[in-house]
C-alpha cells in the first residue's frame, strides 16, 4: 500500500461500529422505505402511472448498489444486469406484500440474492451438461482491466493489480456459500451485520462468525501477495 | 501485515502482556473495537489499523471494479429497460385478430358461416378428391417405373456378370470389402437404425472420446 493511499484514509471504521458510522448522505435506506410505502398506496388505489413514477426513484437510488452485489455474485455483466432487472420487476409486482415496518433495502436485497442464487444454480446445471458457448466472463474482465485505467500506472503495476484482483476473486469464489454471501454483503455492499442477518435469516452472531471465518480464509489465501494499485 | 511470531514479541517499554494474535485482532474488528489492550498497546493498534486498512482496500477495489463494469450509461440503459418492463406489466398483451384486414370479428364470422360457406365447403371437397386421384395416379406410375428399374446390389450385379463370363472372378479381398459395404448399407437403412449406428459408433470411437461420451445422458 502506498503512503499516499494510507493518508487518504484517515478514519478507519471497525465493522462493529459501522451502523453508527455510516453517514446518512451516502445511504438513506429509510427514504426508499418511505417511497416503497407510497408506491404501495398508489398501486392499491389503482394509479399505476404514479406508482411507476415513484418506483423509478427507488430504482435510481438502489440500482448501483444492486448491480455491485449481482456483479460480485455472478461475475458476468450481462447476467448481473438481468438479475437486477428481474429483482426490480419482482419487487414492483409484489409491492403489496412489502411490510412497511421493515427496510425496503433489506427486502429488495433478499429478492436480488435469491435471484442470483437461482441463476448460479442454473449456470451450474448448464455447465454440467453443456459445453460453454462463449466466455463472457473473459470479456467482462477485459472491460474491467481496460476501462478508465489510470494513466500513471506502469505496466508492471497493472499486471500486479490484475493478478492480485484475479487471486482475490478466486479466493472469494472458493469460500463456502454462506461465508461468501455474508462477506459480499458486509464488505462489498457495505451492509451492517444486522442487515445481513435480516437478509439471510441468520442470527447476527452467526453472521459475524461467518464473516470472521471468511476474512481469515481470505487473509490466508492472499498472504504474501503484494497489493498493487 | 505482521507475522504471528512477531506479534507475540513483548514491547520493550510496555508491560509483558502478550500481544493480540491476528485472530484476536479480527475478533476486535468484528465484535469489540474498543478493546482495552488496543487502546494501550501501540504495536497492536498499528496492526489493527493495518488490518482495517487492508480490508477497506479490498472493498474499495471491489467497488471500483464493479463500477467500471456498470458505467453510468449502462445503469441508465438498465433503468430504461426496467421501466419499460414495468409499463408492460401494467398493460397485458392484447389478442390480435387474424386475419385482420380492417374487418371486424363479425365480418370474419360472416365469411365462414354466411352464404359463402357452401362454396367454401364445395371447393374443399373438390380439392380433396383431386388430390387423392393425383396421388394414386402418381404412385402407380412410379411403381411401374421402379419395377422396370430394379436396383440390384453391386455384389449381385457382379455375381451375374461373373456367371455370364463377362468379367473375371473377383478376388477374396474385393468380395469382403463389398460385403462390408452392403452390411453398412443395411445397418443404415435397417429398422433399428439408431441402435445399430450406436454400436458402429462404439466400434469406431476412440477410447478418449468414449470416456467423454459416457457422462453425456442419452
Amino acid at each position: 500500500m502506498t503512503a499516499a493511499r494510507a493518508a487518504s484514509q484517515p478514519t478507519l471504521t471497525p465493522l462493529a461500529n459501522r451502523d453508527l458510522a455510516s453517514p446518512p448522505a451516502v445511504r438513506a435506506p429509510e427514504a426508499e422505505t418511505a417511497l416503497a410505502a407510497q408506491v404501495q398506496d398508489f398501486s392499491a388505489s389503482g394509479d399505476q402511472d404514479g406508482a411507476r413514477e415513484l418506483f423509478s426513484q427507488i430504482v435510481a437510488l438502489q440500482q448501483r448498489r444492486a448491480s455491485r452485489i449481482a456483479w460480485h455474485y455472478l461475475r458476468d455483466a450481462a447476467e448481473a444486469d438481468e438479475a437486477v432487472q428481474d429483482a426490480f420487476v419482482k419487487a414492483y409486482t409484489h409491492i403489496a406484500s412489502f411490510q412497511r415496518n421493515l427496510s425496503f433495502e433489506v427486502w429488495f436485497t433478499r429478492i436480488l440474492i435469491n435471484g442470483c442464487l437461482d441463476r448460479q444454480k442454473a449456470r451450474m446445471r448448464r455447465s454440467r451438461w453443456l459445453m460453454p458457448v462463449a466466455d463472457t466472463t473473459a470479456h467482462d474482465q477485459h472491460v474491467v482491466e481496460h476501462a478508465s485505467r489510470p494513466s500513471e500506472q506502469s505496466p508492471e503495476d497493472l499486471v500486479l493489480a490484475q493478478e492480485w484482483r484475479g487471486q482475490l476473486a478466486a479466493a472469494v469464489k472458493k469460500l463456502p456459500g454462506r461465508q461468501r454471501l455474508v462477506f459480499l454483503l458486509c464488505h462489498y455492499a457495505d451492509h451492517s451485520t444486522r442487515d445481513v442477518a435480516e437478509i439471510t435469516g441468520l442470527n447476527e452472531s452467526t453472521v459475524r462468525v461467518h464473516l470472521f471465518r471468511a476474512i481469515r480464509k481470505l487473509r490466508t489465501a492472499m498472504e504474501g501477495q503484494a497489493y498493487a494499485h | 501485515m505482521h507475522t504471528e511470531s512477531h506479534a507475540h514479541l513483548p514491547h520493550p517499554t510496555l508491560d509483558l502482556t502478550p500481544h493480540l494474535t491476528d485472530d484476536q485482532l479480527m475478533e476486535a474488528y468484528l465484535f469489540a473495537p474498543d478493546s482495552p489492550h488496543l487502546n494501550g498497546c501501540g504495536s497492536c493498534r498499528a496492526r489493527y489499523d493495518n488490518l482495517i486498512r487492508s480490508l477497506e482496500q479490498i472493498r474499495d477495489d471491489a467497488v471500483s471494479e464493479a463500477d467500471r463494469v456498470f458505467t453510468d450509461q449502462r445503469l441508465h440503459d438498465q433503468r430504461d429497460r426496467i421501466l419499460r418492463r414495468l409499463e408492460r406489466h401494467g398493460h397485458p398483451g392484447e389478442v390480435v385478430m387474424f386475419p385482420n384486414r380492417g374487418g371486424t370479428q363479425q365480418a370474419a364470422y360472416r365469411l365462414l358461416l354466411g352464404p359463402a360457406r357452401r362454396w367454401v365447403a364445395g371447393a374443399a371437397v373438390a380439392g380433396l378428391v383431386a388430390g387423392l386421384f393425383l396421388g394414386f395416379a402418381v404412385d402407380r406410375r412410379v411403381g411401374s417405373v421402379s419395377a422396370r428399374r430394379t436396383i440390384k446390389s453391386p455384389a449381385a450385379l457382379a455375381a451375374v456378370a461373373w456367371q455370364r463370363g463377362s468379367i473375371e472372378r473377383p478376388s477374396l479381398a474385393a468380395i469382403q470389402d463389398e460385403q462390408m459395404l452392403i452390411e453398412i448399407e443395411d445397418l443404415i437403412t435397417g429398422p433399428h437404425r439408431l441402435l445399430e449406428m450406436r454400436v458402429l459408433d462404439d466400434m469406431t470411437t476412440p477410447p478418449e472420446l468414449q470416456k467423454q461420451e459416457s457422462v453425456v445422458p442419452r
